[in-house]
């Protein structure tokens, strides 16, 4: 066992936060708000800059345009993308359905999408949640029949992030609605300026525009834009989740808040005129949530390191999605507790401290718990993956 | 980054395993020959396992210790292999009087003889400043005087390493190594939660050699320190293994047991029960065994990995066998079932090499808080 990066990897950490310095703008906190005008500016600006240094897809064979970067050199590549709340770094297309295409896709389709993805010059979105299928993800409705050389599209997809600023979504949808529920769905690849495409904004409790529903009405797909078999959707869309499990974002999350509530608690005096910092209860608090953010992050490293080791431990993921959230959310609220009367006045009030991020952290990140299989799912998933406990 | 076991450690692990299955575990715990164990563990080589060649060891080092250990908490070892391979032995080779290793390291190697640690007092403090017994300069070396709390096997070893007062500062405490046979020590048995023979050990001006002291008079404290990292470090490892056997033997349990005709561990609050227990253990085994690393590769963060590691084994391995009892439901109440000697273990060796609050403290220190 060794428990450091090699050389090679602590100096990529390194280089890339010298590039996010100067990226970044002057003073820059995050996290970005991509809803605005200059959020999503900023997004594609720090996209295509990525693409320029070859570190947006470097974890892509090189085959496609990739540096064959290890797990491990990837999960930095995130780790700090996430503790600077830089954007940019696109999950959708890099992470999710690039990998895919590479596995399931066909060659036109290869060619058609991986350089644009590898060029930061595509945005993609994922549809696979419905309104009636939300954990029970495989009860999923929206219909794909088959007419010629095309499939007609009807139905509704919800919560589906960045749709509004999609070109492109890899979408789950019913082909065979005789078969057992796993086996009548495929992959589709969907146009968004398609005709019958609509996109409607759904704000969240933080009162941001991240997510949509998207609805279909007679929306015609061609044929070749099915990706792996006819009805084999199920297997080809769970493939993108391992990587969606790694709870490496929410660690780093997690650690920079932490970073942030123990500067503050350094700079603010209490009642008794010392640093919060030398106050007791403080100190066992802040330590606390220190052990549980390194415990999750050993988590992370292991889903990688096993990865590397051409392993998918998924019990080992949905350990580390579980606990990234969880770490991430402790922060936050006790972040909350600690600022008080303070830490509830909104971004942009005067007087609000850090900014108010905090609150707005600790809204938005209520999310965590929930997306991408919630905390019960993974629980489920560990018991009967990791445990082989019976299922009924 | 390497999260497995290379070749010397996976030896060290399937062999350790394999062994302590068959010769320890809840039977040893509760009734077995104590002695015959420690015989064989001997013949394995163990006590020396990290101990350099020149004094008889296998110098595989402390990370293929670590392996070992963390096996020997999942079976319940018994006998004092923790107190001489982990605590004293990497002491004495550091610091002591060469003519002292060779006296006596040899024959802890190679399990003939065995070491205690007799640092704490009544007040069970790791602060120098708590440390009352004294010693004092006589025409050939020292007398001790002074009564030194929870030392495990204070009866069955042959040398036990003592902190005493050397000077009046704080910190002016010195090592020795006493020979338990000196005159002037007498012991008290106390009945410890985990079965461990435990004892309280009362010096009344006992003799100590010259040459028994380690390292310089008054630089004692530093060797305490050192010391207490590597118990906390190890304790956390031997944790972990506890507590992945006590997730075994629930997970085992719960697909068993049968209640309204199907498995309870069919059931879904009975699985979050257990994926619980199982992220716990994972999150310890992995803090635990970076804690192991960075103290055997003397890591600049070594004080913070091992705080963190008996952070969150001291409180999350005690909760693992808590929900355990839980699962096994009445029969998990008896003195019958095994289940209560793994919590005894958790429970003793969580407050160990300093508990919460002092690990805490330590850990705050180290963030800069």
């Amino acid at each position: 066992m060794r428990f450091e990066f090699t050389t090679e990897d602590e100096q990529f950490r390194s280089e890339l936060r010298t590039f996010l310095a100067e990226q970044l703008p002057d003073g820059w906190t995050g996290p970005v708000d991509e809803s605005s005008k200059d959020g999503w500016a900023l997004n594609q600006r720090m996209r295509k800059a990525l693409a320029a240094r070859g570190w947006l897809v470097m974890h892509w064979p090189e085959q496609y345009g990739g540096q064959d970067a290890s797990s491990l050199r990837n999960i930095i590549f995130a780790e700090e993308m996430a503790y600077h709340r830089a954007p940019g770094n696109d999950r959708f297309g890099t992470r999710m359905i690039g990998p895919v295409l590479m596995f399931y896709g066909t060659d036109e389709q290869k060619s058609k999408y991986l350089p644009d993805i590898a060029a930061g010059g595509i945005q993609w979105c994922q549809g696979y949640s419905e309104p009636d299928a939300g954990s029970d993800l495989a009860s999923l409705k929206t219909r794909a029949v088959r007419d010629g050389d095309k499939f007609i599209i009807n139905g509704a997809k919800i919560w589906t992030s960045l749709a509004h600023r999609a070109d492109m979504m890899f979408m789950l949808v019913r082909t065979d609605p005789d078969a057992p529920k796993h086996r009548g769905i495929s992959m589709l690849l969907v146009d968004m300026k398609t005709p019958g495409v609509e996109v409607r904004p759904i704000y969240n409790m933080a009162g941001s525009h991240s997510f949509n529903q998207v609805t279909f009405d007679d929306v015609a797909v061609p044929a070749e834009n099915l990706v792996g078999d006819l009805n084999n959707g199920w297997r080809v869309g769970m493939s993108v989740l391992n990587y969606e499990r790694s709870g490496i974002d929410y660690v780093a999350w997690g650690q920079r808040a932490w970073d942030e509530l123990a500067q503050f608690c350094r700079d603010e005096t209490g009642p008794n005129g010392l640093p919060l910092s030398a106050d007791p209860s403080i100190r066992r608090k802040m330590a606390e949530l220190d052990v549980e953010i390194e415990g999750a992050r050993l988590l992370a490293y292991e889903v990688a390191w096993s990865q590397q080791q051409g392993e998918a431990p998924a019990d080992v993921a949905s350990m580390s999605k579980l606990s990234g959230t969880l770490a991430n959310k402790s922060v936050l609220d006790y972040g909350l507790q600690l600022l008080g009367m303070y830490g509830v006045l909104e971004s942009g009030s005067p007087h609000a401290k850090l900014q108010g991020r905090f609150f707005k952290m600790r809204m938005f990140y209520t999310s965590g718990e929930i997306l991408a299989g919630t905390t019960e799912i993974q629980k489920n998933l560990i018991a009967w993956r990791g445990l082989e406990l019976p299922r009924v | 980054m390497d999260l497995g076991f290379n070749e010397t450690e996976e030896m060290v692990r399937a062999s350790a395993q394999e062994f302590l299955e068959r010769e320890a575990g809840p039977e040893l715990a509760r009734s077995g020959d104590a002695d015959a164990f420690w015989s064989k563990v001997a013949e394995m080589g163990w006590p020396g396992l990290a101990v350099s060649e020149r004094y008889g060891g296998a110098d595989m080092g402390l990370v293929a210790l670590g392996v070992l250990i963390e096996q020997w908490g999942a079976n319940l070892g018994r006998g004092p292999l923790f107190e001489f391979s982990v605590l004293v032995s990497p002491l004495l080779e550091a610091a002591a009087d060469e003519r002292l290793k060779k006296e006596i390291l040899p024959r802890l190697a190679d399990g003939s003889s065995s070491a205690a640690i007799a640092i704490l007092e009544q007040s069970a403090s790791w602060r120098p400043e708590d440390i009352r017994a004294t010693a004092v300069k006589t025409d050939n070396g020292w007398a001790i005087t002074g009564t030194k709390h929870f030392v495990s096997y204070g009866d069955e070893a042959s040398q036990i390493l003592v902190a005493a007062r050397t000077g009046d500062r704080p910190s002016d405490v010195s090592i020795f190594v006493v020979n338990r046979e000196a005159n002037g020590i007498s012991s008290e048995t106390v009945n410890h939660a985990s079965g461990t023979p435990t004892t309280v050990l009362t010096f009344n001006e006992t003799t100590v050699d010259v040459f028994r002291i380690v390292g310089s008079e008054n630089e004692g404290w530093p060797f305490v320190e050192a010391l207490m990292q590597k118990g906390a470090a190890f304790r956390a490892i031997q944790l972990a293994g506890l507590g992945r056997h006590v997730l075994d033997i629930t997970a085992a349990y719960v697909k068993e047991r049968k209640q309204f005709g199907v498995p309870i561990g069919s059931f879904q609050a009975v699985q979050h029960h257990l994926a619980d227990m199982a992220v716990s253990v994972r999150r310890v085994e992995q803090l635990a065994r970076q804690a192991v690393w960075s103290v055997a590769e003397s890591s600049p963060d070594a004080a913070k990995q091992v705080s963190r590691a008996k952070l969150a084994a001291s409180e999350l391995i005690p909760q693992v066998c808590w929900t355990a009892h839980q699962c096994h439901g009445a029969i998990g109440f008896t003195q019958e079932h095994d289940l209560h000697l793994y919590t005894r273990h958790a429970l003793s060796w969580a407050v160990e090499f300093g508990d919460t609050a002092a690990h805490t403290d330590r850990l705050a220190d180290a963030l800069e808080l």
